[in-house]
């Protein structure tokens, strides 16, 4: 019966954004209360619908959009596992979001403008997730680009806002215009193929080019070097989602918009669209050739290795950063980077498992790092800076924030105990991508990923400890006296606080779930039956030992003082720079790229090329000129004495003749 | 008894004059949106009544003129023009609108404006090639005069560019025409100047222009392709362009974008399309136009990136998205085709917001040079919201119109023409990249004192640009009741191309 | 002789000719003041006589005189050219001469030089050619010099005289060589002569006779090099004389160009079409180009119809039925739109003269700034000259550029003759270049802002402004009639 009405989960929130946009400013609150209404809803839908398709329902509706023919482009909706549980957590921790805005933003004199904003990213949001295919995905995960285009400019009075938001939408536009390329090349596949009778592949009535079911179908008749193409396009997208290297410098500067914009657009939900791209069409990924044999990357490994880099690389500047943001925009990065990881990896050993093991994580990391940056949020909110050296000694005044993001924290570091089962949402979802990428290293002897994740998962125990040392211990480096943030802000914080610490316990059922997730769909995935592999107990352990270890440093250095930083952190530490300066990627990419390159260069040679050779010399100078230079010299002719003016006559005629002769000569 | 559409233009023609005579402002700027708004009835009940789902013209209408030479007013509409002709019923009214506060001679330039919707409508309905010239050379006067008594301070020497420049490329496309009317005269012994009379006898053309240098059918396709060319424009023959653009004022803009722009395009899919399979060499022809139409875009991108004056820009931009429907054009897929098609619609709507929104900052801003304003966003929130919209439709954000006919473009050139279409990719990021550099640097960030106190547009200002948002999006979000009526007639073009095995 | 045959059809030459000498008496008899109705008077004769020969049906072919005048298309659609300028004229002179004394030998002179074109128009006899033209030669001579106080009025006529004395000199030598070779002077005759003995006509005799009559037509034609005197004399002359000038006696040269040299000199035509090729590009390059910079527009108006001529002479490069009617049809369009000009300039002179009584060189563009406003009605008519000028449709300067282009075309495609091609591009070209001048001065008269208030424009000059509007926006929207007429005509000349 819900899933009647699956449709009112993208279009509550749209008519929210509307009511909002309009009638905002005249309502209490910016009408806050709309969007959190209606984003309840889509949530209660999503919720009922699950209820009634568990454990093996799928809800798939679709009508015809434009053009016609077999290239038919539809509308439509796709409710599968992989999508019900990305629709809960995401319309869960929205609403959470929205509401702890209403207290966050309380001072806001545009809260209509955010909340129309954020209203229409839910939305789009939403729309990614349960589209039916390939197109609408893209249109909305461009729309989804737009609101963070706009929610990051959001203070666009700020310069550092609207470049970054510039930023931001630029960055993620080089990927989307490589998943616009992978989406061409599919659909040119796909026509060909429907076009060659041998073939004897048909659209079902019903079902149209580019809905995933028709896309799945025909993977066996792509060939193989296309798809690898395409499926390495559609990465393309994703590594600009998501903030992977080398296309990550965005997400750290994304840090101007407000810190619930940060939360739920740059921690819990659009930057894993990416992640969630690469899992929804991750049968294609599966059916490329996994060796170098066609003469083609293997698209797996490349997302593993891009993903235990970023996840490595994000996480070494994190240890460095001083402004709260910061550092937990680099974890996100790094924690999207094990996501791809895991789907690298455990997608070559288990095929469609992998699904299961990334997609857990990506929502236990949307519940704790949602944590992490409200709880940064509440902080800022009270003592009015980004900077954690300005802060400290604020366990005692804000005991709910500190406590919350303790577990935030713990969760993010991935504490558990292994064998008893006991532990944070991290620590089960992410030692699974660790075991995940060891068993890869097992089956191809090759560890590197393995070696990625274990020193990312040691650093990022190390910063955010640090992090969380430095603002709540220690005594107050600055004299702002602060406060607990009210209910309307904390409350929400205690309810992710929930989720980071117990979710972890779902782990089997979910994977149970989601792995089902392609047979559901008819589409036959090679699963590599990695037969079950008891990796040795050090393994187990290590990463539970380097999350502990982790904490038990940050603990001597940021509690303790044991060490004294202040040489590390010198101008004169090379390493240091380095990491301080973001490996000088703003430097390379904005500066010396974008406007160096780009409109210094080529633009500005361009316009010159354009008004001075084409324009001015061409047009003006050669023509136009010299025609005017000519009209003076005859004008001059123009003596006005009559006898010239014979002689000229006579001179006429004689010409005339010789004209003649030389014509046919003679006389 | 006239046809709804001479019916159309007669009205049209008519309130241009009786606004000419108008005495005030007033009655003037009265007389002129009350003759687009009738005209824009009648183009609706065309529309209502068009059946989109056959590719023959439609309320076909025909007067005797001059035998001798067998001239005759021949006006008809197929799902070629009637798109446009709904656009430039649109866009004139909107116009008008917009520039309800003109008080420089108003009666004349309100009498302008309505002359230009008479042009263009001859132009887009006329089926006969001596009346579709004589529209395509009026369309030039009330320009000329809209740009050299309304435009800027380098008023005249845009105007006489823009009128020059042009006015050779049509007399060029008119020796062309003489050509297919001989070669027509002496295959069927009639004088006629029908348009596919002429088209259809360009099959069986022969002889040589020059023996050995170039024969007669290169010679004539390359004429008219070159008429139509300058008109959209395409590199290397836009350089009229941005200086008229720049001097014209905002409605000329708006005008010359949206409507005379599309007469280039318009010529291509009526005349281009259906002799380029009987052209001596049409891979050659293909190559040819496929070149100039990615050169226009990425050209016309990185020299919008070049620019400092908003306007400028804009007017850059406009030569970059024409540029898709050149490529387009060239692919000869029938998607690709009507996604051209769409392409000049979409453009006409979405170019009329930007050249409207550049004119409000000039208006209250005094300049629009873009390092000279910044933050206007604080006291200009209701343009900035609409010009945003009018920018991410223009850099093809998916939901708005612009998107479905370059994805249309893209996808289905690349079966065609691959390399040239992964070449058009690279222009999208840059296309983001400017129009973002100029919103974050004129509009967003800390407002530029030096402007003093600015206002927000006026209400009717801001009206008439938020009806073509709307537009805008509704024809991104449904595009079929125009889309479809081009899909038909692209595919009743392309026959040609299958039967003479042009592409496979 | 049969003095019994009718003469009806040359009833507007008789009709002309008394009312030319009626004028001259009645000026002895009555006062100074009421000269006026003499105007009157002589526009209502060349009404009339318009009124006949268009009645008349135009198709008559009749011939008189021992077959030394004939009726035919050819001469009645020239007549009409001629009638209806010197109409323009005759009505506009009513204001412009209306203190003059010598009104009666002013209207007089304009009917005798306007009989004498009829009589070009008609001739088929050398000699009667040679009478017509120094009929209204010595006519026109006269008039350019009016204005007995303006000196540059006399030098513009003295000028025009001495050149154009000089020209007669060149034709009639022509003229006597032709006689020298076929011992007549009749027009058939000769032809006859050529077509039985082509060589005669390729040798150096003929050779030279056609180059001295090519010579003495171009005088009138005002092609280049034969165009000096022109400028200097539109210039200097009353504006109203100009017009009759620019836009009537220049046809002369090309009625009488149609009829002898197109026939007459059949034989050796590949070479007439090669001189008349390099003489039309030239022309028409030459005028345009000059023009560009001009701030007079009295000569600009001067130098494009120097480069007008250019265009219709390129009737004789190609010479088909469509490239002959062309050239007329085009005539007649430059004939309204040059005479309308002119006379336009005639009101701008009155605008300025009565803002400030001795204002000098009155036609100075910047006089025209703000004419919009301030003379709407021959600002209108200037807007409507020029563009038609320019070629800008619907106006008979389009059609007849339209046709001439046209037939060229056609024949160089038919004879793939790349040569032709190019000459039609140049005169594409030059058209595109015109616009230029054209376009700033309608700069002028609508952007810049009036110098003045509004003035009443004299009845009288609206009159004949709105005759040439009207003439010329009708042929270009219903050209049908007169595309027929221009036909037949060019059947006469090529003697089908």
């Amino acid at each position: 019966m819900f899933s009647d009405y699956a449709a009112l989960i993208v279009l509550l929130p749209v008519i929210a954004f509307v009511l909002t946009l309009f009638l905002g400013k005249k309502l209490t609150s910016g009408g806050a209360y709309l969007p959190i209404a209606a984003i309840a809803g889509s949530f209660i839908i999503s919720l009922g619908i699950f209820l009634e398709i568990y454990p093996e329902g799928i809800v798939q509706q679709s009508i015809p959009w434009f053009s016609s023919g077999t290239s038919t482009m539809n509308m439509g909706i796709l409710i599968d596992p992989l999508a019900i549980v990305m629709l809960l957590m995401v319309s869960f921790v929205s609403l959470l979001i929205h509401i702890y805005a209403v207290g966050y933003m309380s001072h806001d004199p545009a809260k209509p403008r955010y909340f129309a904003e954020t209203s229409l990213f839910t939305a789009a949001m939403l729309s990614v997730i349960l589209s039916d295919n390939i197109l609408q995905f893209f249109i909305s995960w461009e729309v989804v680009g737009v609101c963070s285009f706009l929610l990051i400019g959001f203070w666009y009075h700020k310069p550092s806002a609207a470049a970054a938001a510039k930023k931001a939408f630029l960055v993620t536009r080089i990927g989307d215009v490589l998943f616009l390329a992978g989406i061409v090349m599919l659909y040119v596949n796909l026509v060909k193929i429907i076009n060659d009778p041998a073939n004897a592949f048909e659209i079902g009535s019903g079902n149209f080019i580019l809905q995933f079911s028709t896309m799945f179908e025909a993977i066996p008749l792509i060939d193989p070097t296309q798809l690898t193409y395409i499926t390495l396009l559609f990465f393309g997208g994703a590594v600009g989602k998501s903030g992977q290297f080398p296309l990550h410098g965005w997400l750290p500067d994304a840090m101007e918009g407000p810190t619930t914009v940060s939360a739920l657009i740059h921690a819990a939900t659009m930057v894993t669209a990416g992640v969630y791209l690469v899992a929804r069409t991750f049968p294609m990924f599966v059916a490329t050739p996994d060796t170098m044999s066609a003469g083609v990357p293997d698209a797996l490994l490349i997302v593993a290795y891009v993903g235990g880099f970023t996840a490595l690389f994000a996480a070494t500047m994190g240890l460095v950063m001083n402004d709260i943001k910061r550092v937990l925009a680099y974890s996100t990065v790094s924690q999207l980077g094990y996501m791809m990881l895991a789907l690298g990896t455990a997608g070559t050993v288990l095929g469609a498992g992998a699904v299961g093991i990334s997609m857990f994580h990506l929502i236990s990391h949307a519940f704790f790092k949602a944590l992490l940056f409200l709880c940064a949020g509440s902080v800022i909110h009270a003592v009015g800076t980004n900077d954690i050296r300005e802060m400290g000694g604020l366990f005692t005044k804000m005991k709910i924030t500190g406590t919350t993001m303790f577990i935030a924290a713990l969760s993010l570091a991935g504490i558990g105990i292994p064998y008893l089962g006991i532990g944070t949402a991290g620590f089960f979802s992410k030692d699974r991508i660790i075991e995940g990428a060891f068993e890869y290293g097992e089956k191809t002897g090759d560890l590197i990923p393995y070696a990625f994740a274990v020193i990312a998962a040691l650093l990022t125990s190390i910063y955010i400890f640090r992090l969380w040392f430095m603002a709540f211990t220690g005594k107050p480096r600055s004299d702002r006296h602060s406060h607990e943030s009210p209910n309307v802000m904390t409350v929400p914080l205690m309810i992710l606080a929930l989720f980071a610490l117990f979710f972890g316990f779902s782990q089997l059922a979910f994977y149970g779930y989601v792995e089902t997730n392609f047979e559901l769909m008819g589409v036959e995935i090679a699963v590599h039956e990695g037969e079950a592999v008891h990796p040795p107990i050090i393994i187990v352990l290590l990463p539970v030992i380097v999350g502990v270890l982790g904490f038990l440093i940050s603990y001597a250095i940021y509690y303790k003082r044991m060490l004294d930083m202040s040489k590390i952190i010198s101008s004169e530490n090379p390493l240091y720079k380095l990491l301080y300066n973001r490996y000088y990627e703003p430097k390379i990419g904005a500066d010396l790229i974008g406007v160096k390159l780009t409109h210094d260069v080529v633009a500005q040679s361009g316009e010159f090329i354009d008004r001075k050779i084409i324009d001015g010399l061409v047009i003006d100078s050669i023509i136009s000129n010299t025609v005017f230079k000519i009209g003076e010299i005859i004008r001059k002719m123009q003596t006005g004495v009559v006898q010239n003016y014979a002689s000229i006559t006579i001179l006429g005629v004689a010409l005339l003749l010789v004209l003649l002769k030389l014509k046919f000569g003679g006389i | 008894m006239v046809g709804l559409i001479s019916l159309m233009i007669l009205i049209s023609l008519a309130g241009a004059l009786i606004t000419f005579l108008a005495k005030t402002r007033e009655q003037a700027r009265t007389i002129a949106i009350i003759t687009s708004g009738i005209s824009l009835a009648i183009s609706l009940v065309i529309f209502s009544n068009f059946n989109s789902s056959i590719s023959t013209i439609q309320f076909l209408e025909s007067y005797s003129w001059i035998p001798s030479i067998g001239v005759t007013l021949k006006f008809g509409l197929d799902g070629i023009g009637m798109p446009l002709v709904l656009l430039a019923n649109i866009i004139i009214p909107l116009t008008v609108i917009f520039a309800w506060g003109e008080t420089k001679q108003a009666n004349r330039f309100y009498g302008l404006i309505l002359l230009e919707l008479t042009g263009v409508m001859g132009v887009f309905t006329s089926l006969d090639f001596f009346v579709f010239y004589i529209f395509w050379e009026i369309v030039l006067i009330p320009m000329y005069f809209l740009i050299s008594i309304w435009g800027g301070p380098k008023k005249e020497y845009a105007a006489i560019k823009f009128f020059i420049y042009t006015h050779v490329a049509s007399l060029v496309m008119l020796l062309a025409i003489f050509a297919m009317y001989f070669n027509s005269l002496d295959i069927t012994g009639k004088a006629s100047f029908d348009m596919f009379q002429l088209l259809k006898s360009y099959q069986v053309m022969d002889g040589d222009l020059i023996k050995g240098v170039i024969s007669l059918k290169d010679a004539v396709f390359i004429g008219l392709l070159f008429g139509f060319i300058v008109k959209m424009p395409a590199v290397p023959f836009h350089t009229w362009l941005p200086d008229a653009h720049v001097e014209a004022p905002t409605a000329g803009s708006v005008i010359l974008a949206a409507l005379l722009l599309k007469m280039g395009g318009y010529g291509l899919f009526r005349v281009i399309l259906p002799i380029l399979p009987y052209s001596e060499s049409p891979s050659i022809m293909i190559t040819l136009m496929a070149i100039i139409g990615v050169v226009s875009i990425l050209y016309g991108t990185f020299l919008a990136l070049a620019q400092r004056d908003l306007k400028k820009m804009v007017a850059y931009s406009s030569i970059s998205h024409m540029g898709y429907v050149t490529l387009g054009a060239a692919a000869l897929v029938p998607l690709s085709v009507s996604g051209a098609m769409y392409q000049q619609f979409s453009h006409g709507l979405i170019t009329g917001i930007l050249f409207m929104s550049c004119g409000v900052i000039q208006h209250s801003a005094g300049t629009r040079i873009i390092h000279d304003l910044g933050g206007i966003a604080k006291y200009m929130p209701k343009l900035t919201f609409i010009m945003l919209l009018g920018f991410l439709a223009s850099l093809g954000l998916p939901g708005m119109s612009g998107f479905i006919a370059e994805f249309l473009v893209l996808v289905n050139s690349y079966f065609t023409l691959p390399t040239f279409v992964i070449l058009a990719l690279f222009g999208i990021v840059f296309t983001a990249g400017y129009h973002l550099w100029a919103m974050q640097r004129a509009v967003f960030g800390t407002y530029n004192e030096k402007l003093g106190h600015i206002h927000d547009g006026a209400n009717y200002e801001i009206a008439s640009m938020a009806i073509l948002v709307l537009l805008v999006i509704y024809f991104g979000l449904n595009p079929n009741p125009v889309l479809n009526m081009m899909t038909v007639n692209a595919e009743q073009l392309l026959k040609y191309v299958v039967l003479r095995g042009v592409i496979t | 002789m049969n003095l019994n045959i009718n003469f009806t059809l040359l009833a507007p030459e008789i009709l002309l000719t008394v009312l030319a000498f009626v004028v001259i008496i009645m000026g002895l008899l009555i006062s100074n003041k009421s000269k006026n109705m003499l105007g009157y008077i002589s526009a209502a004769g060349i009404l009339a006589s318009i009124v006949y020969i268009v009645g008349n049906g135009m198709i008559a072919n009749v011939s008189y005189f021992y077959d030394s005048i004939v009726v035919d298309p050819l001469s009645q659609i020239f007549k009409l050219i001629f009638l209806i300028v010197s109409l323009m004229a005759v009505i506009a002179s009513i204001e412009y001469f209306k203190d003059n004394h010598n009104q009666d030998e002013y209207y007089a002179l304009i009917l005798m030089s306007t009989v004498g074109m009829m009589v070009v128009a008609s001739a088929n006899d050398l000699i009667a050619l040679f009478v017509g033209f120094e009929l209204a030669s010595m006519s026109t001579y006269v008039l350019a010099g009016f204005e007995k106080k303006n000196p540059a009025s006399l030098e513009a006529a003295l000028k025009y005289f001495i050149i154009g004395s000089l020209s007669s000199a060149l034709m009639l030598f022509g003229m006597s060589l032709i006689y020298g070779i076929t011992s007549t002077t009749n027009i058939p005759g000769i032809i006859e002569f050529f077509k039985t003995a082509p060589l005669m006509a390729e040798s150096s005799l003929g050779l030279l006779a056609m180059v001295f009559l090519v010579a003495g037509f171009g005088f009138k034609m005002a092609l280049v090099p034969f165009h000096m005197w022109a400028p200097d004399t539109y210039e200097g002359s009353p504006s109203v004389i100009s017009s009759l000038l620019a836009a009537g006696s220049k046809k002369m040269g090309f009625v009488a160009a149609f009829r002898v040299l197109v026939l007459a000199l059949f034989a050796i035509r590949a070479d007439v079409q090669f001189v008349f090729a390099i003489l039309a590009i030239i022309t028409m390059t030459y005028g345009n180009i000059v023009a560009l910079s001009q701030r007079s527009i009295k000569r600009m108006l001067a130098y494009s119809s120097i480069a007008q001529a250019g265009y219709i002479a390129l009737a004789f490069v190609v010479m088909t039925p469509m490239s002959i009617a062309g050239g007329i049809v085009l005539a007649l369009g430059h004939a309204l739109m040059k005479g309308g000009a002119f006379i336009a300039v005639a009101v701008v002179g009155y605008m300025v003269l009565s803002d400030n009584k001795n204002a000098k060189n009155i036609d100075d563009l910047d006089n025209f700034a703000g004419l919009g406003k301030r003379a709407p009605i021959t600002a209108l008519g200037f807007f409507v000259f020029f563009l038609a000028l320019a070629g800008i449709p619907p106006s008979a300067g389009f059609i007849g550029k339209l046709l001439l282009f046209y037939s060229i075309t056609v024949e160089a495609i038919s004879l793939s003759s790349s040569w032709l091609l190019l000459i039609v591009v140049i005169a594409i070209l030059n058209s595109a270049l015109s616009i230029y001048y054209y376009a700033r001065v309608i700069k002028y008269m609508y952007v810049l802002p009036p110098k003045g208030e509004k003035i009443k424009e004299p009845a009288a000059y609206v009159v004949a402004i709105l005759i040439a509007i009207v003439g010329t926006i009708g042929i270009g929207l219903y050209p049908e009639p007169f595309i027929n007429m221009a036909t037949n005509a060019a059947q006469v000349v090529l003697g089908v």
